[in-house]
């Protein structure tokens, strides 16, 4: 049981492949789009809100479900408050700033 | 396959199916969904063209190593997919380097201008992803 043990250059090219389903998957999520998220950070359009609190939620749901089936391995990161919002704040006005 | 096609997917499509790539991650690579490190490593890479042994004898490089791993890939994938996406639902996709009109409202037309918040921009990207560790 446990995740499997891809290696190698196959585990590369699954590498890409996941790669290229998430930049699909934000595109068609308008995630990727200039205006969607600048009308997040104004609070006048919640697409990314959404999109991505969705992606959250199925994901913490799903996983958790794999972890008690004994399939997955979790990746748990300590809980910084501190640096987890300075880092979120600059993160944001990062993002604003670079106009894309 | 006309959903392939759509411009734009509803919400919960495209986050439920984040939602279920993660899982495919966490399972298939022992990986969840994450981009920033990629950036220490490519990093690593850049500083490594020039200064070798310098990278070699840092003490956070010898713990992230500057190589191409599942996540370098998944980086390297996301235009890929994004691209594909746009091209599916339209006849060509235009590559422009005009400005969205909101930031030109706000910041103006000077190209000086558009470059410094742009790198500024950028490093505050970086540094704050890394910073909170997301």
């Amino acid at each position: 049981m446990g995740p499997l043990e891809i290696t190698g250059s196959a585990k590369l090219v699954l590498g890409l492949l996941t790669g290229i389903l998430f930049g699909f998957i934000l595109q068609k999520g308008q995630v990727t789009k200039y205006q969607k998220i600048v009308s997040f950070f104004r609070l006048t359009d919640l697409t990314v809100l959404k999109v991505l609190m969705g992606g959250i939620v199925a994901g913490m749901v799903g996983v958790y479900l794999m972890y008690d089936l004994g399939l997955v391995k979790l990746h748990i990161k300590p809980t910084v408050l501190g640096a987890n919002i300075l880092g979120g704040l600059i993160f944001g006005v990062g993002m604003l700033l670079l106009g894309f | 396959m006309r959903w392939l096609r759509r411009e734009e997917w509803s919400w919960w499509h495209a986050g439920l199916l984040l939602g279920l790539l993660n899982m495919a991650a966490f399972y298939t690579a022992d990986h969840y969904l994450a981009v920033s490190t990629t950036f220490s490593r490519a990093a690593g890479m850049a500083v490594g063209v020039v200064a070798p042994t310098h990278v070699a004898a840092n003490l956070y490089w010898q713990k992230v190593n500057p190589i191409v791993d599942w996540q370098f890939m998944l980086v390297l994938g996301i235009p890929l997919g994004a691209y594909l996406a746009a091209r599916l639902s339209q006849r060509a996709v235009t590559f422009t380097t005009q400005l969205p009109d909101l930031w030109v409202n706000r910041f103006g037309t000077s190209s000086a201008r558009r470059w410094t918040l742009g790198l500024l921009g950028g490093i505050f990207v970086g540094f704050g992803a890394r910073l909170a560790d997301g």
